[in-house]
C-alpha cells in the first residue's frame, strides 16, 4: 500500500520552476559533498594564467595589455574540464534516465544544469579576479563589482551553450574531443564581447563603448538560453 | 607645387611605390589551380563513394 | 557586357530548383543540367576573371583571385546555410531526406569553406604582406571549418541513426550562430579585410565576371550536393529499412485477426 501512494498517480509532477529548482540543488549539493570539481577548475585555471606568463615570456607590458583574453581564456578552458564533468555524473548508475522517468521536464534539467554550471564559473571567476589583477599588475579603472557582474553574464553565456553541447558530447564517442571543437566556435562571439567588456573595466571607458559590449553579452544570453530551452528536451528524448 | 610632390621629389625613386601591386600573378594562377584541384579531387572522392554503394 | 545576361544565367538552376519542389523526378535529370551547365560555365569564368575583366587600380592583377575566392566563400556560406534550414526541418518533421540533405550540404559547405579560407590566405600575401592576420573575418571563417568539421565526426562516432539525425539536427539549428559571426565579425572588430563591396561601388565588368563565377559555383554546389545526398541516402538505406517502406498504411485490426486465424 505504501508502494501506491508514492506511485506517479497520485502525485503530480513539480512544475518547471520547482524541477528546476530541485535538478540545481541536487547539481550543487552534489558539486558541495566532494568541492572536487571547484578545486580542480581554480587550480587549473590559476595554472592556465601562469603558463601565459612563460608562452609569453616575462613582458609585463605586453601581459598587463592582454590580462583580459587571458583571463577569459582561463575561464574557457576550466569550463571545458567542469562540462563535462557535469554530464559525466549524470552517466553514472543512469542518472539521467532517472531524471527523466522522475517525469521532470527536460527544459527543468537544462536550466537547472545550467545555472548549476553558472555559479561555479562565476565563483571560479570571482577567485580568479583578484588573483589575475594581483599577477599582471592591472589597475581597476571602473568597479570591481562592473567586473563581477561581467564575468556572471559571461559565465551565462558559456553554461548555456556548454550544457547543451556537453549533454551530445557527453553521450557520443570520443567525447573530449568532441566538446571543445564543437563548443568553442560558438563561444567565439561570447570570447570577443566579454574580454572587450573586461578590458573596458581595466582601462577606462572613454568612449562609451561597455553598453555595446554589455548589450551584445545580453543578446547572446537570449540566444543561447532560447536555443538550449528549444533543442535540450529533443536531444535528451534520444540519450 | 604641392608639397606632397616636393616631398616625392626628394624621396628615393627605388623606394617610392608606383601605387599599385605589380606583377603578383603566380598567387593567381596558385588559386585558379588550387580551384581546379580541389574540384577534381572532391568530384573523383564522390564518383567513388558512388561507386561503392 | 549585358546586366539581363548575369541575371538570365540563373534562370536555369533557379527554375530547376523550383521545379523539382513540385515534381521531384526532375531531380535526375536536373542535376545532370547541373552538371553540364557548371562545365560550360567554369572555364568561361576562368577566362572573364584572368583575362577579360581589366586589373584593378590599386591591386592591380592580383585581384582576379576574387573571382575565385569569393564565390566559393559564399558557396559555404549557403551550404551551411542549407543545412541549418535542413536541420531545423528535421526537428519539425522528422524526415531522412532532411537527414541525408544536411549531412550533404554540411561536407560540400565545408568542402567549399576549406578552399575559400585557403585561397584568402594566398590573396592575402601579396596584398596585406603574410598569408595569414588575425583578421576577424579569416579566424571566425576558420572556426566554422572547425565546428562543421566536429559536426561530420559527430555523425562518424554516432551509430545509431535516429540518435545520430537528432543529434545533428540540434547542433545544426545552434550552429547557424556561426555563420552569423563571421558575417558581422568584420562589424565588431576592427578589421583589414574590407567591408562588404555593392556593385554600384565596382566596374560593371567586374560585376558581371564575378556573377558568372558565383552562377558557375551555384551549379557546381548543386551539383555536389545531390552527389552527395546520394551517398548519404544509400549509407542509409544500409542502416535503417527506408521510410517508404514504412510508409505504408498500417496492418488493420482485420488483418492481424486474419493471419491469428
Amino acid at each position: 500500500m505504501t508502494l501506491l501512494q508514492d506511485s506517479p498517480a497520485t502525485r503530480k509532477p513539480p512544475g518547471l520552476l520547482a524541477a528546476t529548482l530541485v535538478v540545481l540543488r541536487k547539481d550543487l549539493l552534489i558539486e558541495w559533498r566532494t568541492r572536487a570539481r571547484l578545486n580542480a577548475l581554480v587550480f587549473f585555471a590559476i595554472s592556465t594564467l601562469l603558463l601565459f606568463s612563460f608562452a609569453l615570456g616575462a613582458n609585463t607590458t605586453a601581459l598587463r595589455q592582454h590580462a583580459a583574453g587571458y583571463f577569459w581564456l582561463a575561464i574557457i578552458f576550466a569550463s571545458i574540464l567542469s562540462l563535462s564533468e557535469s554530464f559525466r555524473i549524470e552517466g553514472e548508475n543512469h542518472a539521467l534516465e532517472g531524471l527523466k522517468l522522475a517525469a521532470i521536464d527536460a527544459r527543468a534539467v537544462f536550466i537547472g544544469k545550467a545555472l548549476g554550471n553558472t555559479v561555479l564559473l562565476w565563483g571560479l571567476g570571482i577567485v580568479l579576479a583578484p588573483l589575475s589583477i594581483a599577477v599582471f599588475d592591472l589597475k581597476v579603472k571602473m568597479s570591481l563589482w562592473a567586473l563581477f557582474g561581467i564575468i556572471g553574464i559571461g559565465s551565462m553565456a558559456i553554461s548555456a551553450a556548454g550544457t547543451f553541447y556537453s549533454a551530445i558530447a557527453s553521450n557520443a564517442r570520443a567525447r573530449d574531443v568532441l566538446l571543445p571543437i564543437l563548443l568553442f566556435p560558438v563561444l567565439v562571439p561570447v570570447i570577443i564581447s566579454s574580454v572587450g567588456a573586461t578590458a573596458l573595466i581595466f582601462e577606462g571607458d572613454p568612449m562609451g563603448q561597455m553598453r555595446s559590449w554589455t548589450g551584445m553579452l545580453g543578446v547572446l544570453n537570449v540566444i543561447y538560453w532560447a536555443l538550449g530551452l528549444v533543442l535540450f528536451p529533443r536531444i535528451t528524448e534520444d540519450i | 607645387m604641392s608639397a606632397l610632390s616636393l616631398l616625392l621629389a626628394q624621396a628615393d625613386p627605388s623606394r617610392v611605390g608606383v601605387g599599385h601591386i605589380q606583377g603578383g600573378w603566380e598567387f593567381v594562377t596558385a588559386s585558379y589551380v588550387l580551384t581546379l584541384l580541389g574540384i577534381v579531387l572532391y568530384a573523383t572522392s564522390l564518383w567513388v563513394r558512388r561507386r561503392k554503394e | 557586357m549585358p546586366n539581363w545576361l548575369a541575371n538570365a544565367l540563373l534562370i536555369l538552376p533557379a527554375g530547376l530548383l523550383i521545379a523539382i519542389c513540385f515534381k521531384r523526378d526532375l531531380i535526375e535529370i536536373g542535376w545532370k543540367v547541373m552538371a553540364v551547365q557548371a562545365a560550360i560555365m567554369l572555364p568561361v569564368a576562368a577566362y572573364l576573371g584572368l583575362v577579360w575583366a581589366p586589373p584593378e587600380r590599386e591591386m592591380g592583377d592580383v585581384y582576379r583571385i576574387i573571382y575565385a575566392h569569393v564565390p566559393q566563400v559564399w558557396m559555404a556560406l549557403l551550404g551551411v546555410t542549407l543545412n541549418f534550414g535542413c536541420s531545423l526541418a528535421y526537428l519539425m518533421k522528422k524526415s531522412w531526406t532532411a537527414d541525408a540533405l544536411a549531412e550533404a550540404s554540411a561536407e560540400v559547405g565545408l568542402y567549399f569553406g576549406i578552399v575559400g579560407v585557403t585561397l584568402g590566405a594566398i590573396w592575402g600575401k601579396p596584398t596585406w604582406g603574410v598569408y595569414w592576420t588575425w583578421d576577424p573575418r579569416l579566424t571566425s571563417a576558420a572556426v566554422m571549418l572547425i565546428y562543421y568539421t566536429g559536426y561530420l565526426a559527430m555523425r562518424r562516432f554516432t551509430e545509431n541513426p535516429d540518435t545520430r539525425a537528432t543529434w545533428s539536427a540540434a547542433l545544426g539549428t545552434f550552429g547557424i550562430v556561426i555563420p552569423v559571426t563571421v558575417y558581422f565579425s568584420v562589424v565588431w572588430m576592427k578589421s583589414l579585410h574590407q567591408v562588404q563591396s555593392t556593385p554600384k561601388t565596382v566596374d560593371p565588368q567586374m560585376v558581371f565576371a564575378l556573377r558568372w563565377a558565383a552562377c558557375a559555383f551555384l551549379c557546381l554546389l548543386i551539383t555536389f550536393t545531390y552527389q552527395r545526398y546520394k551517398v548519404a541516402r544509400a549509407a542509409l538505406a544500409r542502416e535503417v529499412a527506408p521510410p517508404e517502406a514504412l510508409s505504408g498504411p498500417p496492418p488493420s485490426s482485420n488483418d492481424v485477426a486474419k493471419v491469428a486465424v
